[in-house]
């Protein structure tokens, strides 16, 4: 089966999900939720991987953090990676552990020279250890940061040329980002290695309560918005045929919903293999 | 020019102290951050604990989580099984003298969390049980699967927990004030709170430390004479909580 456009998973929309008849559809995890030995949720995963390829999306190997990847954790993963074969594997550029504590978030850095080599270190380490090659996340941002020696763009670029990872690009993020730092996210695409994507996430935001739209937030609750749509519809031409996941993490709406918002995604994708015009 | 590790201490103190920040980390978007990986862990809490927070509301849950997770940051990206201590963080706080089955309530409700991520395993057939020559039934060990808990409460936190899963029954209680026991368990893939006396609490209790039915059922005769042994046999075998050793 080719991917097309895909859903990040929910167990309540288990049922629905394995009888779609949806042309493309994949399914997309975060490995965390996952990684309880012996979970009755493990096995409801296997069932979905049989239906369906299945990509699996980390969020806590913090490669963005001094510190290496915790062997554990990486352990952890490869285990999931080994039983479920994703057709991809992907996490984020951020950190979220700093020594004992962990912090459920994606948090930001400074994108300096030294952190370039750090995180180069970390991705050679989880791709070691995996032993295969892992796409990273642009993230979400949300204020400037002193000391950044490099754009987001050169920063990604550079790691892909130095580890051979991979890219996925969220354009909820770069949206988000653009408009909470004030830089034109089509200048973005435009700077981003193409040859490199390999995984497009689109997901809806929330406005701040108290700053409205001059901050935006990468809250994965809301349906995706007109601005990313037409960045997404953009770039994909460039593309052509690109796995893209609809994510939705709050406000869950039903399967139904869901289908219909990768519907338009699948058909964005098949206008971009065969334009109207050829 | 900031060195990361530098940067990263900065920036967790920052959100650990959950003030404003100093320099770049005054920017007023950095609230999203102070914000967001405690709603994490808050969210971990409402998922775990969804009649405490009924109970007492939701703004007095989230001054409850809110001062959990600042004490209780985690260690690891595996959030399943978070809120273990809040029970006894609840027993600390002004809570357990205004809401005094509060921490009951929230014991029952981390175990029905605890259990949801055992493996599955079969129960003792009752029907073998029953088909069991005396001798040899008198013999029979039993201990709970994976998936099962053997539960006491000083507080009537059962019916309480019970009635908030039916709406429109929680206006009308008025429980008996005393202690209540349960099996919670997970059998078929549905996880069931059943109400035991105490007699088939001391049964269920016998047959975990060790002793086989026959043994059980002598320790809760001369504990309680009036216990009806076959129908706490049968109460323990249809909970679907007990496999053979």
């Amino acid at each position: 089966m080719t991917v097309s456009a895909g859903i990040g998973f929910k167990p309540q929309h288990f049922e629905e999900a394995i009888a779609s008849p949806a042309d493309g559809l994949w399914f997309e995890v975060h490995a965390e939720n996952y990684m309880l030995d012996g979970s009755p949720r493990l096995a409801m995963l296997e069932k979905l991987r049989e239906a369906r390829p299945l990509s699996i999306h980390g969020v806590g190997l913090s490669l963005a953090g001094h510190y290496r990847p915790d062997p554990a954790h990486l352990a952890k993963l490869r285990d999931l990676v080994s039983r479920f074969e994703p057709f991809l594997v992907s996490e984020h550029l951020a950190w979220s552990q700093l020594g004992d504590t962990y912090f459920p978030d994606l948090l930001p850095f400074p994108r300096t020279n030294e952190a370039l080599k750090i995180v180069g270190r970390n991705i050679d380490i989880a791709q070691e250890a995996l032993g295969q090659t892992i796409l990273v996340e642009n993230p979400s941002l949300y204020m400037p940061l002193d000391g950044h020696e490099m754009e987001e763009a050169e920063f990604l670029a550079t790691l892909t040329e130095r580890t051979g990872c991979r890219l996925l690009l969220d354009i909820n993020n770069v949206h988000v980002s653009a408009n909470n730092l004030g830089f034109d996210p089509q200048v973005y695409l435009d700077a981003l290695p193409l040859e490199a994507i390999r995984e497009i996430h689109l997901a809806g935001y929330s406005l701040d309560p108290n700053l409205g739209e001059a901050l935006l937030i990468d809250s994965h609750d809301a349906p995706i918005s007109r601005a990313v749509w037409n960045l997404y519809r953009g770039f994909v031409r460039r593309t052509g045929l690109m796995p893209t996941l609809i994510e939705r993490d709050g406000n869950i709406p039903p399967f139904s919903e869901l289908i219909a918002e990768r519907g338009v995604a699948a058909g964005l994708l098949s206008e971009a293999i065969e334009p109207a015009y050829a | 020019m900031p060195d990361l590790a530098q940067f990263q201490r900065r920036f967790a103190d920052t959100l650990l102290r959950n003030t404003e920040g100093d320099g770049d980390l005054s920017h007023p978007a950095f609230a999203v951050y102070r914000n967001s990986w405690r709603k994490a862990l808050v969210d971990a809490l409402e998922a775990n604990f969804p009649v405490v927070e009924e109970l007492i509301g939701s703004n007095a849950f989230g001054m409850l989580t809110s001062h959990y997770v600042s004490a209780n940051p985690v260690s690891s990206p595996v959030l399943a099984g978070y809120g273990a201590g809040l029970a006894a963080f609840i027993e600390e706080s002004p809570l357990a003298e205004s809401v005094p089955y509060l921490a009951d309530v929230a014991r029952l409700e981390y175990l029905i969390a605890e259990i949801r991520h055992t493996p599955d395993m079969d129960s003792v057939d009752a029907g073998m049980v029953g088909s069991l020559p005396a001798e040899a039934l008198e013999k029979l060990e039993l201990t709970t699967i994976p998936a099962a808990r053997i539960a006491i409460f000083a507080t009537p936190a059962v019916t309480i927990w019970k009635a908030h899963q039916q709406p429109g029954r929680v206006g009308k209680l008025s429980p008996e004030w005393k202690a209540e026991y349960a099996i919670v368990a997970r059998s078929d893939g549905r996880t069931a709170v059943r109400a035991i006396d105490r007699a088939t609490a001391g049964f269920a209790n016998a047959l975990l430390a060790g002793a086989p039915l026959g043994a059980a059922a002598e320790a809760v005769t001369s504990t309680y004479p009036d216990a009806d042994i076959a129908a706490i046999l049968s109460a323990i075998l249809s909970s679907g909580a007990f496999r053979q050793l």
